[in-house]
């Protein structure tokens, strides 16, 4: 159906297949082009940028067009100016070499611009922050320099950390930075290859990857605060010796006669290593740094594809071996979902109004349910089945692993799992021997929780404040975020019950909240225990600055 | 790269007599010894990691290895801020040493140069820096020493905020390259109304070049360092390409199509792709396209339905407007398979088998569509979306081969199964034959002397001119370490086959210097249920210059 009511607010939702939901109508005659002008300044000095380029992004417009994108350079006086702007909404940036967008009062660091039809909007006001840098040297233990040694900044493995690689006097720089906290990484390039055998007296030395200031994990790192426009010239990292360490075993369920059989190992969320597994099924693998490596097969032959669970391993000072790995079929799981009490069921979304228009029924969105695979490469991605009216549901080519079950609507939880027989407490769903053609029954319950409160930096409210809420132990779903309010309020509601850890956390570790050691680097984080419908008040605390 | 693997290692052989290496590190410039070089010997394995052998040079320079197994070894010596060069010697791009059993080298002379950089900045031209523009030097001569680029020296490198590039390596004459790591949006160009244009720059060489020709040499002194500034040339909009048309058959409802565009420097192998939306009327643009080959399609997500349009694929030199994607639903294919021979019904022996389809020019990333052969040899597919696609039995019987296959009743020539017409779906029928060809036989190096702890592939060619490495792993085999190889299922034709030492062989990389090498070797005729032994010999640098045979 199509909405021919011009006023008509789209009502827009992208869904993962790229299917845009929308109300739609062609652009009006009576469309006036509209005018955006305004000012990018340093915010630091107060001075204003040259030639920095502003962007409007369009979102969906009334008349529901190919979003355009506008551009302008500012010239002398910082200024800019869009003319002939088709009415609509923008996401509005700024980007200029050496400055990042300073972030708005609600942390994001795009704002939004509505215009009408012959708008004129000329008050823009955009800031621009400037970058700091890190720089330092990597050296050894006896302190020479180490040549070609990757510095990162950590995020968790999410989203690429900047980083670059140290020359042959153990130099680094990384640059673009915008303020904050960050923590730093250095990785020697070790190549996948057994110890060496030396025969002339000398004993082989290998580096492991070591945070600044001298540390294998990143709780012991020292974060390095950057400040807007600075520069930190002495972080040096001393690379610590560690022994070199041989992971072996067997992968069984391999397709007789297929060669192609590739082992990945995952530390943290990144890809820490990999080898082929030889004809007979075994492998070798040498050189993983200390701490928990995750490790799976994978067998592909066009368009199909076999893989073991992912087993984790916990690498220290000696060698692993009789690892053993099996491949398992992936599982098509039929099964249905049963409610505990009516209010757990999907409720009908609230109408979005139109600015006065009226709107046709929007079709209401299937109800899902989801397998969230923990997070990194291995795992694959997210799978998901749509439920049907009377509750069934297929899901399709599952591969082995463990997985927690979550679903599409949010004033329900997931309270127990029944695989055939085997009943399982909570949402966690153990296929890491798959199937075997078990029915899976899902238990949803309403008593869903909610926890909130204020972040104070001292006694004073502190708005934009990031607040993360991770299960504990993590289980490696994304965390819950949010930010605080300009009076520093925040909110989760429609969580599950159960044990969690809170804690305001710094922008650059959204990432590291999501792996596997969650909010283990925040000592004063809150440990929570929240009943069913319990609605809980925590206020937190911004903490003290740290670092250098 | 070889296959797909960065660094490739051999097994040496087992119980054979050990081997020694043992030389002097000296500086290449001051012709003194050098202590403290890191040499290392990693051997070659195809599958894992072998085994590594390592020294430490003493004050003399001198270094020492004893007790190793004989085999093929890359080497690779360290010392920070020098470089191993070695002349180029085979394909790989790898300095190596063979050792034979019992080999003792005694008085090898290890080659340190000191490196040298190219460092500089690159800025846009107002003269503000670029960050994340790729630099690389290009060596003048391609047939110049090579050393171990990626562990020590580095090659490319990639600017920071100050616009700032280092590249250290081999000492010599480079072309330095400057790539814009611009992420291309996929939507239409930015609107400007205040008088100024996107940044958008090409690949510019130092100084300020559009190509190679007009590049200005960069000699990168040993031991020394070098300052350039590259200034990126701005590309004017004008001279990219648009392609718009119009998605047809949009289903009544909320699905939004969204179309997918292929690209490739020739036709039917495309390497890149991107996509856009599709606007309500249907119509859909992609700009800032350059020259070369594509292939356009729409695919719709309606709820459970998927609609998906034929390809179509066009040569853009120009604007290219109104392509017309028509989408239509699937189809379902059925038919059966036939194994030549084997009986059917109850007596059918218990083997479980599928039918695939893959996509033709697909890369290897969608859904699969197969389907399950039955006791009778009946399968059915389903959603099988418009296309063309190669079909292929999962598993294959030992040394068998798929000998006809037929769609509605009419041959299929070529192996590819066309469904790109209006009704989609349709019948097929596949036989597949338990006779196949099978050759073996042993791999000799070029004095006819058996190959054994090298690595080494053989190559089996239907046609010279469509020869690639690694398009089909079923007409590859890896040369086992007694310099052995084989090939099964194969279908009678006519054929050629070449061995390629990884060592020693030219460049096969170069796919003009592999169709040619191809095209000079014996042709031969492989009839249903040969079995052919034939020993071959590997190709060497002179073969390159040897006459097509018929």
């Amino acid at each position: 159906m199509r909405n021919r009511n011009h006023s008509a607010l789209a009502v827009v939702a992208v869904a993962a297949c790229g299917m845009a939901v929308a109300q739609t109508a062609p652009p009006a005659a009576d469309e006036k082009p509209a005018s955006v002008s305004g000012v990018v300044t340093n915010s630091v000095t107060g001075e204003p940028l040259l030639r920095a380029h502003v962007t409007l992004r369009g979102g969906f417009n009334p008349s529901n067009q190919t979003p355009q994108t506008y551009g302008a350079m500012t010239g002398a006086e910082g200024k800019f100016s869009i003319t002939a702007l088709r009415p609509g909404s923008y996401s509005v940036s700024a980007e200029r070499i050496g400055f990042e967008m300073a972030a708005f009062p609600d942390g994001g660091t795009t704002t939004q611009v509505t215009v009408k039809s012959g708008d004129t909007k000329d008050d823009l006001k955009l800031k621009l922050v400037p970058d700091g840098a890190i720089a330092g040297r990597v050296v050894d233990a006896d302190g020479e320099p180490m040549e070609a040694v990757s510095v990162t900044v950590d995020t968790g493995g999410f989203g690429g950390g900047q980083g670059t690689i140290t020359d042959d006097q153990g130099h680094f720089r990384i640059g673009g930075l915008r303020p904050g906290k960050y923590r730093i990484k250095a990785t020697p390039t070790n190549l996948p290859i057994p110890a060496e055998i030396r025969t002339d007296g000398t004993v082989e030395v290998h580096y492991a990857a070591t945070y600044y200031p001298r540390s294998l994990d990143g709780k012991g790192a020292t974060k390095i605060n950057v400040a807007a426009g600075g520069e930190v010239t002495d972080a040096d990292i001393k690379s610590i010796r560690t022994p070199i360490v041989r992971v072996s075993g067997t992968v069984t369920g391999i397709p007789q006669g297929s060669r192609n059989v590739s082992l990945m190992v995952q530390q943290g969320s990144g890809i820490s290593s990999g080898t082929q597994v030889k004809p007979d099924g075994t492998f070798e693998l040498w050189r993983l740094d200390p701490g928990k490596h995750t490790l799976s097969a994978t067998w592909r032959n066009a368009g199909q594809a076999l893989q073991t669970a992912p087993l984790e391993i916990d690498v220290a000072g000696s060698n692993i071996d009789h690892v053993e790995l099996r491949m398992v079929a992936p599982s098509d799981i039929s099964g249905i979902v049963q409610f505990e009490d009516e209010q757990a069921k999907p409720q009908a979304r609230p109408q979005q109004q139109g600015q006065g228009g009226q709107q046709s029924e929007p079709p209401k969105p299937p109800q899902r349910l989801f397998l969230r695979p923990p997070s990194g490469f291995l795992s694959g991605g997210q799978q998901q089945a749509e439920i049907a009216a009377d509750g069934s549901f297929t899901l399709r080519q599952i591969q082995p692993g463990r997985y927690q079950v979550t679903l599409s609507w949010n004033n329900a939880y997931v309270k127990s799992l029944r695989l055939g027989q085997a009943g399982m407490e909570g949402r966690t769903l153990d296929l890491r021997n798959g199937s075997a053609g078990a029915a899976l029954t899902v238990l949803v319950s309403s008593g869903v929780a909610e926890v909130s409160g204020t972040v104070r930096n001292g006694d004073d409210p502190a708005g934009g404040k990031l607040v993360a809420l991770v299960p504990d132990p993590a289980d490696g779903t994304r965390p819950f975020t949010a930010r605080s309010g300009p009076d520093g309020a925040y909110r989760f509601s429609g969580i599950a019950p159960g044990r969690y850890k809170l804690a305001v956390i710094d922008d650059a570790d959204q990432g590291a909240a999501m792996s596997d050691a969650g909010l283990d680097d925040y000592e004063d984080a809150l440990e929570i225990s929240i009943g069913a419908g319990e609605k809980l008040a925590k206020d937190l605390k911004v903490r003290a600055g740290e670092g250098k | 790269m070889w296959r797909a693997g960065l660094i490739l290692f051999f097994c040496p052989g087992l119980g054979a007599q050990q081997a020694s290496f043992e030389g002097v590190a000296t500086n290449s410039v001051t012709r003194q010894p050098m202590s403290g070089v890191h040499v290392r010997l990693i051997g070659f394995n195809m599958d894992s990691p072998g085994d590594v052998y390592a020294a430490i040079s003493d004050r003399a320079g001198r270094f020492s290895i004893g007790g190793m197994k004989p085999g093929a070894y890359a080497l690779m010596p360290e010392f920070r801020g020098f470089v191993y060069l070695q002349p180029k010697q085979g394909a790989m791009p790898i300095p190596s040493v063979t050792l034979k059993a019992g080999e003792h080298i005694a008085d090898f002379k290890l080659e340190m140069t000191p490196r040298a950089a190219i460092a500089g900045r690159v800025v846009d031209e107002f003269g503000d820096p670029l960050q994340y523009v790729s630099v690389q030097a290009v060596a003048l001569s391609p047939d110049r020493a090579v050393g171990p680029a990626t562990l020590s020296g580095q090659f490319g490198a990639t600017t920071d905020d100050r616009g700032m590039f280092r590249i250290s390596g081999a000492p010599g004459k480079y072309y330095v390259k400057a790539t814009p790591n611009g992420v291309n949006s996929n939507g239409p160009p930015e609107i400007r109304t205040d008088g100024t244009a996107p940044a958008e720059y090409a690949a510019t060489w130092y100084p300020s070049a559009a190509g190679k020709d007009a590049a200005t040499v960069v000699e990168a002194p040993i031991g020394g360092e070098v300052n350039i500034e590259i200034r990126m040339a701005p590309t004017s909009l004008q001279r990219s390409l648009t392609l718009n048309g119009v998605v047809r058959g949009i289903p009544e409802g909320n699905a939004r199509p969204s179309v997918m565009l292929q690209s490739g420097d020739s036709p039917g192998r495309f390497t890149r792709s991107r996509s856009a939306p599709v606007g309500a009327d249907g119509r859909f643009t992609f700009s800032r396209l350059e020259p070369g080959f594509y292939r356009v399609s729409a695919i719709c997500a309606a709820g459970v339905t998927r609609l998906q349009s034929a390809a179509v694929e066009l040569k853009l030199d120009g604007d290219a407007s109104n392509v017309e994607l028509h989408l239509t639903g699937a189809g379902e294919l059925t038919g059966t398979l036939e194994i030549a021979g084997d009986p059917k019904g109850p007596a059918a022996p218990a083997e479980k088998r599928s039918v695939r389809l893959e996509a033709e020019g697909s890369l290897g990333f969608g859904s699969a569509l197969s389907g399950d052969v039955d006791r009778d040899g009946a399968f059915h597919i389903a959603a099988v979306p418009q296309g063309r696609f190669t079909v292929h039995v999962d598993p294959l019987p030992e040394n068998a081969y798929v000998k006809s296959l037929e769609l509605d009743g009419t041959p299929v020539a070529d192996g590819v199964l066309d469904l790109e017409r209006s009704a989609p779906g349709g019948r097929i029928k596949i036989v597949v034959s338990r006779k196949g060809g099978q050759i073996s036989g042993s791999v000799l190096d070029k004095d006819g002397a058996k190959l054994s702890n090298a690595i080494a592939m053989v190559l089996l060619v239907d046609d010279p001119a469509k020869v690639e490495l690694d398009k089909d792993d079923e007409h590859m085999d890896r040369v086992t370490p007694d310099g052995m190889y084989s090939f099964k299922g194969v279908r009678p034709g006519k054929y050629r086959m070449l061995a390629i030492d990884a060592l020693h062989s030219p460049d096969v990389q170069q796919p003009d210097t592999l169709k040619k090498l191809a095209a000079a070797t014996e042709e031969f005729e492989v009839k249903e249920g040969d079995r052919i032994a034939k020993d071959i010999k590997v190709v060497a640098q002179e073969d390159t210059h040897a006459k097509p045979k018929p």
